[in-house]
């Protein structure tokens, strides 16, 4: 009886350690004004790309259900950063010692400045991350437990895969990166891991009432505002300045590369997607368009320091091919991603990542340099995605994650929300009995 | 309006009258969250969601429609199965079911054999329409007197032809009409108290 208490002061002692500041272990980076304020503007553009998928996903659902995707953006980013905060940060950035998270910086203060705009920087990739979700489960997936999986994804999922990579910053290393993996602003460590969780998602959601015949050919389901979805993917654009731009965390000339790359890969990603789409004779309609840029972007977010302009606009171009050939093999797998957040992010991101190793500037075609690349993409899918597959069947069996086929009749905007995206436009939902 | 929301104040305690307090509550807290605050709130769009959202059955369905009744009127008896916003409801959903129906039949005289199979099986499963599954079926086929339905049978049929036809032809025809179907049944007298919209909703509606 007596060894309880000491057990519990015990236990308490680890928690309250665990929770302190270590500030005598902080890294060194961001000690320069000039590089706190670039990172600063840098997570206010980061954030700026949460209002791009919400404009993105928003247009691409159908009028009765923009309203909903809309919402999940906007909560998942504030789910996100509380699961990132709590733990999600110490688990990514803390003390690494092991190589597979870190185990201390839980739940971190606002002083020191210069650690505290590293975390809102973070915060607003893990955020990314999570957000990719909201546009493949749109008009279909319900709120409460899209906000549950928001949580985990940012809490857990994302940061122990991402201190393979990136757990450097206080002490210790990522297992990836003692290898030599590349991957400098998340074509894989970001995208391709919300891309994951997202199919992990779509998969047991199923997809969308009428979505593919009974034959499996695919119906198309147009969204309901083309002019919003293009301003989306311009926010994203602009955004991606701050997102590969600030991940050199500091104000030296390196952003000027990392921000001429992320600019050429980004047109090539559209021309690739345009050539594809010809030569694969499909219509080049604005969503697939749009879409390419982002492909682009996402490509060269693993290898935007560390190759040459002209590599960059290989990487672009084919991850504009790789883009709309995965997004076709999706459709035939009968898998529904209603943005085509998955070939965007998933499979443009894992090329990136490829790309960061074959392209890597006085290394190229190394082939070590490209296993190592190939290993952190194969083991960071087979992390992301089997975790998501636990979560949202978790979520599936004991919450239920699909609204139901009356819901998605009349939409969710009205079924989660009691509300309506355009009342002028669309008849009231609560008419009177 | 004090006596709207007197009424609307006082069913969450009759729903766990009704139901029992577990389901009541569940019940209420929908009611509460989306129904409740407006000044004259959607009866049957409620009671619709509610059934479907906990999966009441026949009995279920019976004790909500009884514990809204009382809550309405102050009695502690149930409802008239002719209560005027009920025959406006069925009326109204007779109506449009007509209107998919002759849509569908436009081309071959017929509705295709895909929609045929497909809504069939979607009656005769679990949360169908049991015994009047085939009547139900026999009219979307051969046309005629529609079969005597329940008003829950047909916003039931209702919403199963919605699936079967987004099954057959997709959900963006299977919008566009019921849209159509919509406007058919908006000419209707009974439309003014029952909309149409109530059973079925596109963003075009």
């Amino acid at each position: 009886m007596s060894g309880k208490p000491i057990t519990k002061l015990r236990i308490f002692s680890l928690l309250t350690l665990l929770l302190l500041p270590l500030h005598a272990l902080a890294s060194d980076a961001l000690t320069e004004p000039a590089d706190i304020v670039w990172v600063a503007v840098s997570a206010a553009l980061v954030f700026f790309m949460q209002a791009g998928f919400a404009l993105l996903e928003g247009g691409c659902a159908r009028a009765k259900n923009s309203t909903n995707v809309i919402l999940k953006n906007f909560a998942d980013l504030c789910f996100g950063v509380l699961g990132f905060w709590l733990l999600g940060y110490g688990l990514m950035f803390g003390s690494n010692a092991s190589g597979w998270f870190g185990t201390d910086h839980f739940l971190p203060d606002s002083s020191p400045g210069n650690e505290a705009v590293f975390f809102v920087f973070q915060a607003m990739f893990a955020a990314t991350a999570a957000t990719i979700v909201a546009g493949s489960v749109a008009e279909r997936m319900r709120f409460w437990p899209y906000l549950i999986a928001s949580f985990v994804i940012t809490a857990l999922i994302y940061p122990i895969s991402g201190s393979w990579v990136w757990g450097s910053f206080y002490e210790g290393s990522g297992w990836l990166a003692q290898r030599g993996f590349v991957d400098f602003a998340g074509s894989t460590v970001v995208h391709s891991v919300g891309a994951w969780c997202a199919l992990a998602g779509v998969i047991l959601l199923g997809p969308r009432l009428g979505r593919f015949a009974k034959d499996g050919t695919p119906r198309t389901i147009p969204g309901h505002n083309l002019p919003m979805v293009s301003l989306g993917v311009f926010i994203l654009w602009l955004g991606w300045f701050g997102f590969n731009g600030g991940s050199t965390l500091a104000a030296s000339q390196d952003v000027g590369t990392v921000l001429m790359n992320t600019q050429i890969a980004a047109v090539l990603g559209v021309i690739g997607t345009i050539m594809c789409a010809g030569l694969l004779k499909r219509p080049m309609s604005a969503v697939t368009i749009l879409n390419g840029g982002l492909a682009g972007l996402v490509s060269i977010t693993a290898g935007c320091s560390s190759m040459s302009a002209g590599f960059a606009a290989l990487t672009g171009l084919i991850g504009g091919f790789v883009m709309v050939l995965s997004g076709v093999a999706l459709e035939k797998l009968k898998i529904d991603d209603v943005v085509g957040a998955i070939p965007v992010h998933g499979f443009a991101g894992a090329w990136g990542t490829l790309a960061a190793g074959l392209f890597y500037t006085g290394d190229l075609f190394n082939l070590s340099r490209v296993a190592v690349q190939l290993l952190g993409i194969g083991s960071i899918f087979v992390w992301a995605f089997s975790a998501a597959l636990v979560l949202f069947g978790a979520l599936k069996l004991f919450v239920g994650i699909r609204a139901s086929t009356l819901h998605e009749q009349h939409g969710l905007d009205y079924t989660e929300h009691a509300d309506i995206g355009y009342p002028e436009f669309q008849a009231s939902l609560a008419p009177r009995s | 309006m004090a006596k709207a929301n007197r009424w609307q104040m006082a069913l969450p305690d009759i729903l766990a009258e009704q139901l029992g307090a577990h389901v009541g509550a569940q019940a209420a807290d929908l009611w509460l969250a989306k129904y409740a605050s407006d000044p004259g709130p959607n009866v049957i769009g409620f009671m619709r969601e509610v059934s479907q959202a906990l999966q009441f059955d026949a009995r279920q369905r019976n004790a909500l429609r009884t514990a809204v009744h009382r809550a309405r009127t102050g009695t502690t008896a149930g409802p008239q199965t002719t209560a005027p916003e009920f025959r406006a409801g069925s009326k109204v959903a007779v109506a449009l079911l007509t209107a998919i129906r002759n849509k569908l039949i436009a081309r071959t005289g017929r509705p295709p054999a895909e929609f045929i199979e497909d809504l069939g099986h979607l009656l005769g499963g679990r949360d169908g329409l049991q015994e009047m599954a085939a009547p139900a079926l026999g009219w979307i086929i051969q046309g005629g007197r529609i079969p005597e339905l329940s008003f829950d049978q047909l916003t039931d049929l209702v919403h199963k032809v919605y699936i079967a036809l987004c099954h057959t032809v997709g959900p963006v025809p299977a919008d566009e009409i019921f849209y159509k179907a919509v406007e058919h049944a908006k000419a209707l007298p009974e439309a003014e108290q029952f909309p149409p919209t109530n059973l079925i909703f596109t963003d075009k509606a």
